[in-house]
């Protein structure tokens, strides 16, 4: 057993989150309330390395391990980036490119895993549908094959970037006789005939990120295109669970530390009955709450990404309760960085109503805490 | 910014055990994992029974070396090798956990930090043969903080030795002690005093009944002029240092107990929705009972890697280990209470009848958040690290 990081794991962290407070957290809150995309800041990102941390060097990447994505995440979340921005980055990054980069072909590396590591091209990932969330092999978007190519039919919601992708990695039955086995990934890039975008959603937090429908109306898609093997579909989605479980969690461990930092400081300023209200215990309660749910935090999402850097299978019953675990446990140190900050704390200037408002997505997106309560109970 | 240069230290991230830290954990489970039934039994003796029992444990803990883990000053080498065997006794007994945790650990830390031949020949070396039985009389029923508060224990210079009178409340293994060590005011300083049991001037009360830990005896000590020579004198310290680390290093312990007591109380609760069946299934199956059972998990596996990475981090010198130390403890401390409290609720009426094993978990589990540094002190002391890290 042990928890060590390596200097360099250390120190591109603290690089990350130098670059994240003088490049990109000053952004956020404009951006939050005008429920618009960084593109800035996206290109901040890409210019950084940010885009494509894990793949080869000759790819367009750094070639960094899971350890220290996860690391780069949690640096995000920590200098104050917002949840939307970091969204759009996971779902770019792990979602869409990494599933082209893990099952795609050579050819189809070379064509997008450039474009994408360097934030040139955006990518989104296809999988909701109207009808299916977490019931993924129950999707019915429909690919035909047909003589030039695959023919899809159908629609997707709630697909982070999706207005604004370039390209799309997208799921569809291609023998939805077989369910689960007859799911297939395709890449769509934007512009095909037939493939459009609907409106982007008006949402509760990570409101930089778009959040957008995707239509397939008779789109004709080159067989070229077909990701990974045909019908291999379902097990490709699994997989981006373990990205879902370990790098995409970073951030909300990130922002723990961010509102740990913020509340300890503003509770050293705030005067009230001629003291700092640091010296009641109720708020040092509340710091103590803060600090105890960042590390066991930590330590779930390290384990995740260690196992991966491992290349062990994806343990499911400790993925679902690091994602269970951020999901539900942080809910209630969130709610108290408000409560220390009182009427300041509810409003948006302090950035800490932002943070609770982006930490409710952790227990909906990517499965909720009631599909992670099923996953767990039907391994006990 | 927290200083994180000290997560460096390491020899490598692994989140498993490695052979070496998994020596003596082995050997602990070979030589008493036959013996569970024996272990239970510690909860039903009478007092002679009791110290039998334990002191025939204690002797084959003895060759698999665990009773001298963690005794030395620099017994943060080999912590981790300590924290992967404790658990193993987490799970199997509270009672031997803290009957073993008051006798080799605070006992037998006290005994080796001394430098007195007498005192290792006579003390250490039966202890760590398992031979003897160590007990530790600190706590007082007085306020600490208030120096017009009577009922200090104060030791007096007296001829060639000295004499200790005062009153400890509350002694772990104080009815089944070869040797109980107590704390005194000497020259407003603090010295251990090492007395074996029927010493003259040393009275042990009659075991106290608790909660929860039927195994386990507690019973005060009363001191009256009891004659200590110096070799059996430790101090007086120079200052609260030793002390100190013997109470993070319990509560590092109670976070350990902690995750061993949910251990068992979920592997119980699992294992009755998973046998127990209502309308043709068994009740795992319903959401109300599996997803609650899936929140436990939780609360277990997050106290475990928590309490691992806090050990860790000791085992380096980090400075942030003692937070992480209180943060393992309030954390673990509390979950068990919720852990315990929801598995007697799966369990059902069975459950909660006085012999069941949920029902003796729900009463153990209210004891690590108040033993130890009390959840609140600790609570305190982890923000009041919090604001010093974070000046405005």
């Amino acid at each position: 057993m042990d928890f060590t990081l390596t200097p360099e794991q250390l120190l591109f962290s603290e690089q990350v989150y130098r670059f994240a407070r003088q490049e990109l957290a000053d952004r956020a809150a404009a951006h939050d309330s005008d429920h618009l995309f960084d593109k800035l800041a996206w290109d901040r990102l890409g210019q950084f390395g940010l885009l494509g941390l894990h793949f080869p060097e000759e790819l367009g990447g750094c070639g960094a391990d899971v350890m220290t994505s996860v690391l780069a995440g949690e640096a995000l979340g920590r200098a104050g980036v917002d949840g939307g921005l970091t969204l759009a980055w996971g779902a770019h990054t792990y979602l869409c490119a990494d599933t082209i980069f893990t099952h795609g072909n050579p050819d189809q590396r070379r064509t997008y895993i450039p474009k994408l590591a360097s934030g040139e091209w955006i990518g989104c990932m296809g999988l909701t549908e109207p009808g299916a969330g977490s019931d993924v092999a129950g999707i019915r978007t429909r690919a035909l094959r047909v003589e030039d190519g695959w023919l899809l039919n159908g629609s997707k919601t709630f697909i982070t970037n999706g207005s604004i992708a370039n390209l799309a990695v997208v799921y569809a039955k291609t023998n939805p006789q077989a369910g689960r086995m007859g799911m297939s990934a395709f890449i769509v890039e934007k512009g095909t005939p037939g493939f459009s975008t609907g409106r982007d959603f008006q949402k509760m937090g990570v409101r930089s990120s778009c959040t957008s429908e995707l239509f397939f109306e008779d789109c004709l898609v080159p067989a070229e295109n077909l990701l990974g093997p045909e019908n291999a579909g379902f097990f490709m989605a699994m997989q981006t669970v373990e990205w879902d479980r370990s790098t995409l969690l970073a951030p909300f461990v990130g922002s723990l530390a961010f509102l740990l930092e913020r509340c300890s400081r503003y509770a050293q300023q705030r005067e009230q009955f001629g003291r700092p209200i640091a010296q009641f215990q109720a708020v040092k309660h509340k710091l103590a709450d803060l600090k105890i749910c960042l590390e066991a935090a930590r330590s779930l999402v390290y384990r995740i990404a260690w196992c991966k850097d491992q290349k062990r299978p994806l343990n499911h019953l400790e993925a679902a309760i690091a994602k269970l675990f951020l999901g539900d446990w942080t809910l209630g140190p969130t709610h108290d960085a408000l409560l220390v900050h009182g009427g300041y704390g509810y409003c948006s200037e302090y950035e800490i109503e932002r943070v609770f408002r982006d930490g409710r997505l952790a227990p909906i997106g990517g499965g909720t805490s009631d599909i992670q309560k099923m996953i767990i109970s039907r391994m006990l | 910014m927290p200083d994180r240069t000290q997560d460096c230290r390491g020899g490598g991230m692994n989140f498993d055990w490695t052979g070496e830290q998994k020596q003596v954990r082995d050997r602990l489970n070979a030589a008493l994992k036959g013996d569970l039934g024996a272990i239970g039994e510690l909860e039903r003796a009478d007092i002679e029974g009791n110290r039998q029992l334990l002191l025939g444990f204690l002797s084959r803990m003895a060759d698999t070396g665990y009773l001298g883990l963690g005794q030395v000053a620099d017994a943060h080498i080999d912590i981790m090798t300590l924290v992967a065997a404790r658990e193993l006794l987490a799970q199997w007994s509270g009672s031997l956990f803290l009957a073993v945790e008051a006798s080799s650990r605070l006992f037998g830390t006290l005994a080796a930090a001394s430098d007195q031949e007498d005192l290792h020949r006579q003390v250490l070396t039966p202890l760590r043969q398992g031979k003897s039985i160590g007990a530790v009389g600190m706590t007082e029923d007085r306020d600490a903080s208030d120096p017009a508060d009577t009922g200090r224990t104060v030791a007096i210079a007296d001829g060639d030795g000295y004499l200790v009178t005062g009153r400890k409340p509350f002694v772990t293994n104080g009815p089944i002690a070869d040797w109980i060590a107590v704390t005194a005011d000497l020259d407003a300083q603090v010295a251990v005093f090492f007395l074996p049991c029927g010493h003259p001037g040393l009275a042990i009360g009659p075991p106290i009944p608790t909660l929860g830990f039927d195994g386990l005896t507690v019973s005060s000590v009363e001191l009256t002029e009891a004659r200590v020579s110096p070799p059996f004198v430790l101090g007086p310290l120079p200052d609260q240092g030793l002390l100190d680390l013997l109470r993070l290093r319990e509560d590092l312990a109670l976070a350990q107990l902690s995750v061993g007591l949910m251990q068992s109380t979920f592997d119980a609760a699992r294992f009755h929705a998973k046998k127990h069946k209502r309308g043709g299934k068994p009740i795992l199956h319903y959401q109300e009972i599996g997803f609650k059972l899936a929140e436990l998990l939780t609360l277990l596996q997050t106290a475990q890697l928590l309490t691992y990475r806090a050990a860790w981090m000791w085992s380096y010198q980090a400075e942030q280990a003692p937070t992480l130390v209180r943060c393992a403890k309030v954390f673990a401390a509390e979950a068990a209470q919720t852990v315990a409290a929801a598995a007697l609720q799966i369990g059902g009426g069975r459950s909660y009848l006085a012999d069941h094993p949920l029902t003796r978990f729900y009463r153990e589990s209210g004891y690590p958040g108040l033993a130890g540094t009390t959840t609140e002190r600790c609570r305190m002391a982890i923000a009041d690290d919090m604001i010093k890290q974070h000046p405005v």
